[in-house]
């Protein structure tokens, strides 16, 4: 029914009234003439009815012959529209240019959507089609997803899988990532596990070798901490990976200072705007150079952006010659200095204990800080064994 | 399996035998949806047609459709639909 109606308003079609003679007679050479008509109403001694404009222009000879007298109430349809604006060149232009624009456009991507991914960056994924042609404002017909489906899965290995389905103008990218292979042990390489740092023991966790030390002994950078020798009942040796785990007691002697000479810090954001509209960039100033990060801003309904819109190039711009104006801004200077180094050992180590004192060093206000803190500090070294033919 | 065939395919002779049979028996066929739409297919005139009534030239009887709001949807030489608070169907001969 939905395109018979469009075809009518495509043609065109008017809404008559019939007044006196004789209705019936009048419908019945309607049909004789091949005269179409529909929406008949009979509204006491007249009756209305809709017909095609073509049709209309035939109507006369039946009417005549009916005795009835037919009169054209509305127009309707594509053809009385256009007669009725034919002088408004303007807006006949408009819709033609709006056609035309939807007609091309519409063989084009609008939009790129990347689901499926959790560890992989949507850019990534993004960067490797944009090399393999699709990106905004590409030609529909010019994309295979088949090739950039193979194209994604040759160029990440931690995929799975991959599909690249072209929904209208959107072309949306499918993937599943492969399930991470997880960390074999080696434990067939003949390996000690030696000091990181300087510490006292505190525990010792062996799992595969010997024990170098016993828990409360001091030991330095590079000491033998657990052997990868193991000695068997009948006195001959075993080379095997040493395994395990050796906690040790750690200082951590921590001095923060603001800088007394003048230096260089972030004081804005040097940017540059660059109109992009369906794939075409129209820079705004000169490019940034090195450095420059980009982000960009989509015209959108707030589910779906169109390929229209500003790109944001950002670079940090150093000014020369910065010192603090404040004592109060140097001290937290160093505070912060300090709280960022002190995050670091609270999250890989366990603190025991912690003295921090501020002081002033010829005006310059320091943060001193003492702590003291239990970690892991074996690490494997292998054994180098020279292999010896038969 | 062509046995099957062959009694499908009488079938469907059959069913198109009777088809035929009843278009040339000169009588309307008439399908009605509730009280509220009626197309009548082998119409050869409207005798009458007002907000109450209408009456059809069926060929062998007059088909008349009585109620309010009588409207004619869509008229041509095969079907005719009409809709409305149709109230009563009678055929005269």
């Amino acid at each position: 029914m939905l395109i018979v109606k469009f075809l009518r308003s495509l043609f065109g079609y008017v809404l008559f009234t019939g007044h006196g003679g004789f209705p019936e007679r009048f419908l019945n050479l309607c049909v004789k003439y091949h005269i179409p008509l529909w929406d008949l109403q009979s509204h006491g001694e007249s009756f209305s009815g809709k017909t095609s404009a073509q049709a209309y222009k035939r109507i006369r000879p039946v009417a005549y012959r009916s005795g009835v007298r037919v009169r054209i109430a509305e127009k309707h349809g594509l053809p009385f529209f256009s007669a009725r604006n034919k002088k408004r060149v303007g807006l006949l232009c408009g819709v033609a240019v709006s056609a035309l624009l939807i007609a091309v456009l519409s063989g084009h991507i609008w939009t790129i959507e990347v689901t499926g991914n959790r560890e992989i960056p949507s850019e990534t994924i993004l960067e490797i089609t944009e090399n393999m042609g699709l990106r905004i404002g590409v030609r529909r017909s010019r994309i295979s997803g088949e090739v950039l489906a193979d194209g994604l899965l040759e160029n990440l290995e931690t995929l799975s899988w991959a599909a690249v389905n072209i929904d209208n103008c959107k072309a949306v990218i499918e993937v599943r990532e492969a399930i991470e292979q997880p960390e074999i042990l080696d434990t067939f390489t003949p390996s000690n596990i030696i000091a990181a740092e300087d510490g006292i023991l505190t525990k010792i966790e062996v799992f595969s070798g010997t024990a170098a030390l016993p828990v409360g002994s001091a030991v330095l950078k590079g000491d033998l901490l657990i052997s990868g020798v193991v000695q068997n009942l009948d006195n001959s040796e075993t080379l095997k990976g040493a395994q395990g785990k050796v906690f040790a007691r750690v200082e951590r002697n921590l001095l923060f200072a603001s800088p007394i000479e003048p230096f260089l810090r972030c004081s804005g954001v040097q940017e540059r705007k660059t109109l992009f509209f369906f794939g075409i960039k129209l820079p705004l100033a000169p490019a940034l150079g090195e450095n420059a990060y980009q982000t960009a801003e989509y015209l959108s309904n707030g589910d779906t952006a169109l390929p229209v819109g500003i790109l944001y190039d950002r670079k940090p711009a150093f000014a020369s010659a910065f010192s603090f104006a404040t004592e109060t801004d140097s001290l937290r200077y160093a505070v912060k200095n300090f709280a960022a180094a002190y995050k670091e050992i609270w999250q890989e180590s366990t603190i025991l204990e912690e003295r921090v004192t501020f002081t002033q060093d010829s005006g310059v206000p320091c943060v001193h800080a003492f702590i003291t803190c239990e970690k892991e500090i074996g690490v494997n070294q292998e054994i180098f064994v020279e292999k010896i033919s038969d | 399996m062509r046995r099957q065939r062959k009694q499908t395919a009488k079938r469907t002779n059959g069913a198109l035998s009777e088809l035929t049979e009843k278009a040339s028996r000169d009588v309307p066929y008439i399908e009605m949806l509730g009280n509220g739409e009626a197309v009548v297919d082998g119409c050869k005139g409207v005798l009458e047609y007002t907000e109450d009534g209408i009456a059809l030239n069926a060929g062998a009887c007059v088909l008349r459709f009585t109620g309010r709001n009588l409207t004619i949807r869509a008229y041509s030489e095969s079907q005719t639909e009409i809709h409305g608070d149709i109230q009563s169907v009678e055929f005269t001969r």
